[in-house]
């Protein structure tokens, strides 16, 4: 029983950050219905940003995660202005392939500029590992489950019961009707690529103390992951991303500690086909209904 | 209307093109870390009137990046060689690839390096896996291997005409490992290794040395996640993991344990016991301790570690003189121990029978002995405690 309640909350570490770089892609596909390939490049630009300000610059940790994460911010603004604005018109497949392109384009780059040494990021929050009786959990992990939750918690707040969330929302529903209504598609469609690159960006940095350093690619298995996590929760459902973020995290550690470690991501996918057999749309994804 | 339509296509596409045209470039930069540039003027055997060119495989971006570290020693000891009149009158070129630790990379690499810029040996080819992919090519070619970075059975314990290893098998390691964690008196010991040749060989060796590992778990290269496999061990109650792995999983296998409140010894193979590398990882452990077979390079009193150090920092300065640039020193030395050794010309099978003739040839890594029924690589090995970031002696 131990060793169950400790693989549950040692999945909730990981599992944050998988349901955070999944709450990433979510809002980004909710808008443009593009499914952001180079989400997890884009974040690592951010976590290289956090060391550039940290290390070089001299910045104390938190201030270093605030201004990088604010950066990642004007980053996914940019990115959907330069890069994929232009291809709104065309069909979806060519933003996906776009989204692959610049997946290489930023790790290549990132490589270039900040080389391919595995770099330190220090943890947001320090300080001794929470124990009770034999089970631990670190204030880092608990850390990025809170955040989490509360982030999950304001931004379906914002959506069902701000103005500006509606106006995200009709966008997504119909977006040439909120047009009709004088909703700016373009600026909504760029804000919530803002925010998801921020949000990915957010979970790359918390995640980097957690793994072996942050390298150029050091977000590519934690974007298979979140991949997964949406899909399980269904795609465009920020509750389904929170969820599936943290059903990963958990039942991948059930896994290596009851079965097989070789066998994670295999179950995990097993276990995504069965829901989608089941339920298309995902664990809390809205069924599309096509109205002749 | 319609030229407006194909007008908007076209300019959607530009960017398309642009980020293409990047991408192809930046990949371009990356998968060519060439020290050299290609060998346009070498003849089929990678040999001229005024040069030799070796090739390379190893990873310089991926979970085990920092082994790429490695083709700076290599090129620190042919520009030091070529500094002091180069080999029969030719300078050394060495041409060194990105394999990405992936062995299909690997295998494209080698025919580019066999087929296009037609090298004469490979030199510090890193990994299992990947040596695997690379002898593919060269064996049915005979194009000869000087120093594979891997001490996997599949090679160490299996002779190979054109393949000359010079580190320890990760037989010997594992065994060695294995022992000192019985003199420590260590009760329970688990084990985690890389699911490969790599891991497997060295597990092999610990369960040789006569210890029994109260559980042994095997984990895939890419994996980032190590807290269940922590959590299994703090549930089995182990006093000492040994850990059989690449640098960055290590770290993350670290990090694991430190977050699940657990504190056992650690006992590395020293593939992962990389001081850089302890930077990432938890610093409050109590003993941790590995195999190695390159002297604590700190040690400078070896004329070894003296000459590595110093030919580190004047042909290649602001490069790290690195563990991992140790390990190219020693294989870089070896292969031009072997090219000085030639009588005669210089062709494939005359390096081959040079590099047979070799016979306690002293090397940063230690003596080196081929024969033409053997071509085992440096057989001792001796434990290493990490302290403050350096690896500090601990038995002879």
């Amino acid at each position: 029983m131990t060793l169950f309640l400790q693989l549950v909350l040692s999945g909730l570490g990981w599992g944050g950050i998988y349901a955070l770089a999944a709450l990433g892609l979510t809002l980004i596909y909710k808008t443009s219905n593009v499914v952001n390939f180079a989400n997890g490049a884009l974040a690592t630009v951010v976590s290289m940003l956090v060391w550039t300000l940290h290390t070089s610059v001299g910045m104390p940790i938190a201030l270093s995660w605030l201004l990088a994460v604010a950066a990642g911010a004007l980053l996914g603004a940019l990115t959907d202005v330069m890069f994929m604005r232009r291809l709104r018109s065309a069909a979806i497949i060519v933003s996906i392939v776009m989204t692959l392109g610049l997946l290489l384009l930023f790790e290549g780059l990132t490589g270039v500029i900040w080389g391919f040494e595995p770099k330190a990021v220090p943890l947001v929050l320090n300080g001794p590992v929470i124990t009770y009786g034999s089970l631990a959990i670190s204030r880092n992990n608990l850390f990025i489950a809170g955040l989490t939750v509360v982030l999950g918690l304001v931004l379906y707040v914002f959506y069902e019961h701000t103005r500006p969330g509606l106006a995200v929302r009709a966008v997504a529903e119909d977006p040439e009707v909120a047009m009709l209504m004088g909703i700016s598609r373009r600026r909504v469609v760029t804000a919530s690529w803002a925010a998801g690159v921020a949000i990915a960006g957010a979970a790359a940095t918390l995640a980097v103390p957690a793994s072996g350093g942050l390298t150029p690619t050091f977000m590519e298995s934690i974007a298979v992951y979140a991949f997964a996590a949406s899909v399980l929760g269904g795609f465009g459902s920020l509750l389904g991303a929170v969820v599936g973020g943290f059903l990963i995290g958990i039942v991948t550690n059930l896994v290596a500690g009851y079965w097989s470690n070789n066998l994670q991501l295999t179950l995990v996918f097993a276990l995504i086909v069965a829901v989608l057999y089941i339920r298309p749309e995902g664990l809390f994804g809205r069924r599309a209904r096509v109205r002749v | 209307m319609y030229a407006f339509r194909v007008w908007r296509l076209r300019r959607s596409w530009v960017p398309a093109g642009m980020a293409l045209a990047t991408v192809l470039s930046v990949a371009a930069c990356g998968s060519s870390g060439s020290s050299s540039s290609g060998s346009s003027s070498a003849t089929a055997n990678g040999v001229t009137s005024s040069t030799i060119t070796f090739g390379q495989t190893v990873p310089k971006t991926g979970p085990a990046a920092l082994y790429g570290e490695s083709t700076a020693g290599v090129q620190a000891y042919f520009d030091f060689v070529n500094a002091h009149g180069g080999v029969k009158g030719r300078k050394l070129k060495l041409i060194s690839l990105n394999d990405q630790y992936e062995p299909p990379v690997a295998l494209q690499d080698t025919k580019t390096l066999v087929f296009t810029d037609h090298v004469f040996a490979e030199v510090a080819v890193n990994g299992s896996a990947t040596t695997e992919a690379n002898i593919t090519v060269l064996d049915p070619n005979n194009v000869p291997l000087v120093g594979p970075q891997t001490g996997a059975t599949i090679f160490a314990g299996t002779f190979r005409k054109n393949l000359y290893n010079v580190w320890p098998a990760y037989l010997v390691e594992g065994r060695l490992l294995g022992a000192f964690a019985q003199q420590q008196h260590l009760a329970k010991v688990g084990v985690l290794y890389q699911n490969d040749d790599f891991g497997k060989s060295l597990l092999q060796g610990v369960k040789n040395s006569g210890l029994k590992p109260a559980m042994a778990i095997p984990y895939d290269p890419t994996q980032t996640d190590f807290s269940a496999q922590a959590a299994q061990f703090k549930s089995a109650k182990v006093n000492a993991v040994i850990i059989l792995a690449i640098p960055v999983p290590t770290t993350d296998f670290l990090n694991a344990l430190a977050a699940v409140n657990f504190k056992p010894v650690r006992i590395m193979s020293q593939v992962s016991a990389i001081p850089q590398q302890f930077q990432t990882a938890p610093q409050d452990f109590p003993g941790s301790f590995s195999g190695a077979f390159i002297p604590p390079l700190q040690e400078t009193s070896d004329p070894q570690v003296k000459a590595f150090l110093s030919g580190m920092s004047t042909y290649q300065p602001g490069k790290p003189p690195s563990v991992f640039a140790a390990w190219g020193w020693t294989e870089a030395q070896v292969a031009v121990a072997g090219l000085k050794a030639i009588k005669g010309t210089i062709t494939r099978d005359s390096y081959e029978a040079a590099l047979n003739s070799l016979s306690n040839l002293a090397t940063l890594g230690g003596a080196i002995s081929y024969s033409s029924t053997s071509h085992t690589g440096i057989k001792h090995m001796f434990i290493v405690e990490a302290k403050n970031g350096q690896r500090v002696r601990m038995t002879g």
